[in-house]
């Protein structure tokens, strides 16, 4: 039986947290390991029924970290591989999400965001993990993180971050919410999808990206989280390795942003204000571009699939066209500060901010506009 | 000001039904919600979004599920006040009562909320499913009698619905009660029907 | 026996040499067993894959002409289980060491050992964290001085053997790099044991520990682990000393078999 067999009907009515697994298994992804937490557990419990039908294989590990060690084993053996989890699990995971950066090993992280710090609100939505998804490791570095804003979008950018992984040797975060991964919707399955596989010579890379040597072919790779030269062998004192080690492994994401960063625009033609939001929080803000619409005012609406790498060029521009960027987020304030310093002063940017679990409401969007 | 009310219509949205599901814990609150979602937007052609309570408040106490049903894409997927109530425990009644719009529909079943306002429609679903020897499928004859007293889902897609999303010796007592609940709304000859 | 020669060409990563093992290091002994049980085993090198944490023993993958995986400190065997599963067909070697295996990874090794992964683990125990410079480990005896137990040791220490046993693991020896051929044959019996493998060798580290321990000649060193050990036979005559050995050599339903037939079951 194929993925898409298993999947089953074209339309469902699905939870976000299901989506993701379609999106993986349709990507090629036939190696789940993970650890119950809410709100990702359905993602575990999902992939455990479905990968053994389609030959792949999913294992339930001692722990995160213990999860995504797996998924990068896996992923040398060539197995296009995937973990699931939310913000406590995140944390366990950063350490060897590090590793994976260092070793450019594809995989990809779903974190369904709660509540947090710490154990927090396990059964609430929150955005409070978008630094730490770029952040979080130690040391300089570059990845990729996406976050959908429909159970659609669950699925279609699993598959973006699959291939994306691929494509760049990285590993590629879907950044969702508890709001999303336990909220159903229609999801309109596809047949087929396209798919990106790791390259296998210099010719097929994209650019500062190396080929990928996958385990039990004889090419004898060592893979190591040490600095390293190009052959993999460890070089921990020499700076000028480590330099050009770091800054290609931040170039091969940064150089590629045309082809990475990807946002949905709605009413921005001749729009003087925008509201710019991601995840569940792109709803009210959709909603409330829509309610400034039907009052004569020309507010558009930005929602971002990409988060990360961030797109400074995109806010540039954006803050020469309009007067006013709303950022609407379910936390503190975090891409906030990075559009902010993008715009530079040239518009001016507000932060609409929940907490909670709460989703901003369209007309508190609407009052910061006003 | 209700605000939820207020993007339905800034949002020009030609239909667009809130529906608020709420019991307690065992009751199949929650599948009804998915059943009525999957109808509208997998058989009627709709769209739908489906949200619960979890955690803590959907442990053993009560049981609440909101969908949104609607003829285009729907942006905000959250219910402030809806359009609907169907109430199958007195705490949820007390809970929920009051979150509904002005000249919004109560469904209650009158056994299970004794203490309830004059204008709620009342449907004796769980005496319904004991006469159908199950009480489990009171969820069923609500269903059933939604769809006659407010038709924003087809009987068809409810029946579809079912039969895809229970395991299989439940379909036949699921729709059944489902008729049930058509009847008792018929009968009643109140409502919109 | 073949010469070192013979092997050098054929089983190491020659770029990779001089290691960086101290001298008297007991950690070449266990790389020289190694090679020599899996070339008398006429395993295929290509089919190999030698995953590693961090510390002193996890630098051994390096120097294998193979496939290696050397990760993050103490995670080594989740690691392994992700290349195993996905790859049934791959033949998986762990280098592991005290610190790295019970201490930091403790959990990976005792949840290993629980679901029978079909890997083969080799955890060179040390009695302390020797690339940081000596600081107490899991294994560390009683009494001794570390440079985090500047006034003796006095924590119990853990019977890495007999925690494996106990875990259920399919073949548990333990041997020391005193015993260079019995080390070699327990490589290729548990090798050839299609479970959860695991060998532990007591191996001198003469810089961080030995030195501080007042033993300072190796072979002293080598001495004492002959000295302090006792066939597993004969280990209840002597109370005091260390039982070496094979603890455990059974059959038992591997990981990765029980999911292949799993997914024959399921699959339509």
């Amino acid at each position: 039986m194929n993925a898409r067999e298993a999947i089953g009907d074209t339309v469902q009515f699905v939870q976000g947290d299901k989506a993701c697994v379609y999106g993986a298994l349709l990507a090629g992804c036939r190696f789940f390991a993970g650890y119950p937490i809410t709100p990702a557990t359905e993602i575990a419990e999902e992939m455990s029924r479905l990968l053994p039908l389609i030959g792949g294989t999913s294992i339930q590990m001692e722990d995160e970290i213990g999860s995504i060690s797996a998924v990068v084993g896996a992923a040398w053996t060539g197995a296009k591989a995937m973990t699931a989890t939310s913000g406590p699990g995140f944390s366990l995971m950063q350490e060897t999400i590090g590793y994976a950066v260092m070793t450019e090993t594809p995989c990809v992280i779903v974190d369904v965001q709660r509540g947090g710090p710490s154990t927090g609100q396990p059964t609430r939505a929150s955005q409070g993990d978008v630094m730490q998804a770029r952040y979080g490791s130690h040391g300089d570095y570059e990845l990729i993180v996406l976050s959908p804003s429909s159970v659609q979008e669950a699925m279609e950018l699993t598959i973006r971050a699959f291939n994306l992984s691929e494509t760049y040797r990285v590993p590629a975060i879907l950044l969702t919410e508890e709001s999303i991964g336990h909220m159903r919707e229609k999801i309109t399955i596809p047949d087929t999808v396209p798919l990106q596989s790791r390259p296998a010579t210099e010719d097929e890379a994209a650019p500062h990206v190396p080929p990928f040597s996958p385990f039990g072919r004889g090419k004898k790779a060592f893979v190591t989280g040490l600095t390293h030269q190009d052959n993999g062998h460890p070089s921990t004192d020499d700076h000028e390795v480590h330099d050009r080690l770091v800054r290609r492994l931040c170039a091969k994401v940064c150089e590629n942003m045309d082809d990475i960063f990807q946002a949905d625009t709605v009413r921005m033609d001749d729009a003087d204000t925008v509201i710019v939001s991601y995840g569940i929080s792109a709803r009210p803000g959709r909603a409330a571009s829509e309610m400034a619409a039907q009052a004569g005012r020309k507010v558009g609406a930005i929602t971002l699939k990409t988060l990360w790498p961030f797109n400074y060029a995109y806010f540039a521009e954006l803050a020469q066209r309009v007067d006013h960027i709303v950022v609407v987020e379910m936390n503190c304030g975090m891409l906030y500060h990075s559009i902010r310093e993008a715009a530079a002063g040239n518009a001016n940017v507000t932060l609409v901010s929940t907490l909670g679990g709460k989703v901003a409401d369209p007309t508190a969007i609407l009052e910061v506009i006003r | 000001m209700d605000r939820t009310v207020g993007i339905a219509r800034a949002e020009g949205v030609a239909m667009m039904h809130k529906i608020r599901i709420a019991g307690s814990g065992g009751q199949g609150i929650l599948i009804a919600g998915v059943i009525l979602g999957k109808a509208a937007s997998v058989y009627d052609g709709l769209w739908a979004t489906q949200t619960q309570s979890y955690g803590p408040e959907a442990r053993g106490g009560a049981s609440k599920t909101d969908v949104i049903i609607s003829d285009t894409e729907i942006n905000y997927p959250f219910i402030g006040t809806c359009d609907i109530l169907v109430c199958l425990s007195q705490l949820a009644y007390t809970k929920y009562a009051g979150g509904i719009v002005p000249g919004g529909t109560r469904i209650v079943d009158p056994d299970l909320v004794v203490h309830h306002a004059d204008d709620c429609i009342p449907i004796n679903a769980s005496a319904t499913a004991i006469e159908l020897e199950n009480p489990l499928v009171a969820n069923m004859v609500m269903l059933g009698a939604l769809s006659r007293l407010y038709p924003v889902v087809s009987g068809r897609a409810l029946e579809e619905a079912i039969s895809h999303s229970v395991s299989r010796r439940f379909v036949d007592i699921d729709i059944e009660a489902l008729h049930r609940g058509m009847a008792l709304a018929e009968s009643l000859g109140t409502g919109e029907v | 026996m073949k010469q070192a020669s013979e092997l050098y060409e054929t089983y190491l990563r020659t770029d990779m040499l001089p290691t960086i093992l101290c001298s008297g290091c007991g950690a070449g002994v266990v790389l020289n067993a190694t090679i020599r049980a899996i070339d008398s085993l006429k395993m295929d090198l290509d089919n190999m894959v030698f995953v590693s944490g961090i510390g002193c023993s996890s630098r051994l993958g390096a120097y294998i002409n193979a496939d290696s995986l050397h990760t993050t400190h103490g995670r080594a065997i989740a690691y392994a289980t992700g290349v195993k599963a996905a790859n049934p067909d791959l033949e998986v070697v762990v280098f592991t060491g005290d610190g790295d295996c019970v201490g930091i990874g403790g959990n990976h090794f005792i949840h290993g050992i629980r679901r029978n992964i079909g890997i083969n683990v080799i955890a060179i125990n040390n009695y302390n964290y020797g690339m940081t410079g000596g600081q107490t480990s899991p294994s560390t005896p009683q009494g001794s001085v570390t440079t985090t137990t500047q006034y003796g040791a006095f924590e119990h220490p853990f019977d890495i053997a007999q925690l494996a046993k106990t875990a259920g693991a399919a073949y548990v020896a333990r041997w020391t790099t005193s015993h260079p051929l019995q080390l070699q044959k327990a490589i290729r019996k548990g090798f050839s044991n299609k479970g959860f493998c695991f060998i532990e060798v007591l191996s001198p580290c003469p810089t961080s520990y030995w030195g501080r321990n007042k033993v300072r000649n190796p072979e002293e060193m080598y001495q004492w682990y002959k000295d302090h050990t006792i066939p597993i036979g004969r280990a209840e005559e002597y109370p005091e000393k260390i039982p070496i050995g094979e603890l455990v050599n059974v059959e038992k339903r591997e990981w990765t078999e029980q999911w292949a037939s799993l997914v024959r079951k399921v699959s339509p």
